[in-house]
């Protein structure tokens, strides 16, 4: 392995460490060429062998975590085709003493022998008491079956959170305000702007009584006055832990720049006062 | 701080002489080296085998839970990333090479990458976790995959300032400008010690000369 040039080694232990922005990634990009990849992943390597030195094995994922790691996998998987199940034939039972029975009939194994023979018989038959028949007409037909295949189900939206998190897009982490409905919330949106559809996930939102008021999202966009954003629509949180609402945004969202959550009367509004704004994740720049 | 790391250290040694002889058996135990018999599982994943998906997260989900919980600040925070380190894993797994590394260790590289980027993303540094309370507990086990033996043994033979910046700095999460206020060192030492530090660990895991040193 050839010397490492020394601002190449300062940024390479930066990225192992801390990572580097763009500007960094593009000056190392330009210190190592094609030896950028192989290079960062020795470092990377070190600091691995350095957590794993301190990585307590007796640690286990909790059992909630993992159910959710498992459930997120449902995109990855390709399910091989089950085999076929061959029962072994059922044995028959013993015949009771002194009692007749008939021998067992198989009926599948003697079919094709009586079609063959009834077949033939006909054929016999028809040689015998017609003229020889004219030539043979081909007749085409074509049936068309219309079976109709109910859609696959949509998936859950944790499941198709999980579709979006694979494709690459990464979470924006929510910040709370004062609101008491704010406090010790945790979770993210993501939004995929091409495909126009987006979850929320929360920790620790309070439910709601949906009679009194609810939560509607509203969804800022750079190219439209943000008095007026996007109405992302009204949910209601009725569950302890983890929750995942999917995005019913109301109109096309071309540039996202702030998801923000609001309580609201029943049913929602279209125009919020924003008397009280709970939650708010705000797009990164770029 | 630094007396503490000095004593930490001190006790470790002493570990590190049974750790060093007493490698991991062949059986395997969460996050083994050892290639399960149908090769690595990390290859049947990439092949969106269910069975190996399940024991994928068997197998590294302590190591990955582990690793998030040090170097995130709260266990939501952990429990959301663990989250994303798994769907990366899912995506990358056909990219494991076993001739370069063991299995636990790209599951390890796949992760710190995850976290740093998360904590980039948060902008501000996890909360320090005393050092004593993260103690190389594998060297306290004796069973260390080969990665993590390289990287003790590198570490044992660092100069105190550069395993301390070391540690401090990949082991606790402190971003260096942490550690040269923490440290009352000029940011330009913490950087030039940290990367003396891993060059160093790294020149022992590829057996080639330390460079730069």
């Amino acid at each position: 392995m050839n010397p490492l040039d020394p601002r190449a080694e300062e940024l390479l232990t930066q990225d192992a460490l801390e990572g580097l922005d763009e500007a960094e990634l593009r000056e190392l990009q330009d210190l190592l060429g094609d030896q950028l990849d192989p290079e960062r992943d020795t470092f990377a390597r070190a600091v691995a062998g350095l957590d794993l030195a301190h990585t307590d094995p007796t640690s286990e994922l909790p059992a909630h975590l993992r159910e959710r790691i498992l459930q997120e996998a449902a995109p990855f998987l390709r399910e091989a085709p089950a085999p076929a199940s061959i029962a072994p034939p059922a044995a028959p039972s013993a015949p009771s003493p002194g009692v007749v029975v008939p021998l067992p009939s198989r009926p599948r194994a003697a079919l094709p022998w009586v079609i063959a023979a009834a077949c033939l018989v006909a054929a016999l038959v028809a040689l015998w008491v017609r003229p020889p028949p004219a030539p043979p007409q081909i007749v085409s037909v074509t049936v068309t079956v219309s079976v109709p295949v109910p859609p696959p189900p949509p998936p859950a939206p944790r499941e198709a959170r999980a579709q979006l998190l694979a494709r690459g897009l990464a979470p924006i982490p929510w910040g709370g305000t004062k609101d008491p409905a704010a406090q010790g919330v945790e979770g993210d949106v993501l939004w995929d702007n091409a495909r126009q559809e987006g979850y929320m996930r929360f920790r620790g939102l309070a439910a709601n009584d949906p009679r009194k008021l609810q939560y509607q999202l509203w969804i800022f966009d750079k190219n439209q006055d943000a008095r007026h954003p996007v109405d992302g629509g009204v949910f209601d949180v009725n569950a302890e832990g983890e929750v995942v609402v999917p995005i019913t945004a109301k109109l096309q969202v071309r540039e996202p720049t702030l998801f923000a959550i609001t309580i609201e009367k029943p049913g929602g509004v279209v125009v919020s006062s924003r008397e009280r704004l709970v939650l708010a994740a705000k797009v990164p720049a770029g | 701080m630094a007396c503490r790391v000095r004593r930490s250290w001190t006790r470790r040694r002493l570990r590190l002489v049974l750790a060093s002889v007493r490698l991991r058996p062949p059986s395997s135990p969460p996050g083994s080296t050892q290639a399960p018999p149908g090769g690595p599982v990390l290859h049947r994943v990439a092949s969106g085998d269910r069975a190996a998906i399940n024991e994928c997260v068997a197998r590294f989900g302590g190591v990955v839970w582990s690793l998030c919980r040090r170097l995130s600040p709260t266990e939501a925070e952990a429990e959301d990333v663990a989250q994303e380190i798994f769907i990366e894993l899912w995506k990358c797994a056909g990219r494991y090479d076993p001739e370069k590394q063991s299995e636990v260790a790209f599951v390890a590289m796949i992760a710190r990458r995850r976290l740093i980027d998360r904590r980039r993303r948060r902008q501000r540094s996890p909360e320090g976790v005393p050092l004593d309370e993260v103690e190389p507990a594998s060297a306290a086990q004796g069973e260390l995959c080969a990665e993590a033996a390289i990287a003790v043994k590198a570490l044992d033979e660092l100069r105190p300032e550069q395993r301390e910046i070391l540690v401090l700095s990949a082991v606790q999460g402190l971003s260096h400008e942490e550690i040269a206020e923490q440290k009352k060192l000029p940011l330009g030492t913490v950087k030039a010690h940290a990367r003396r530090a891993l060059l160093r660990v790294r020149a022992l895991l590829l057996g080639t000369p330390e460079e730069g040193a």
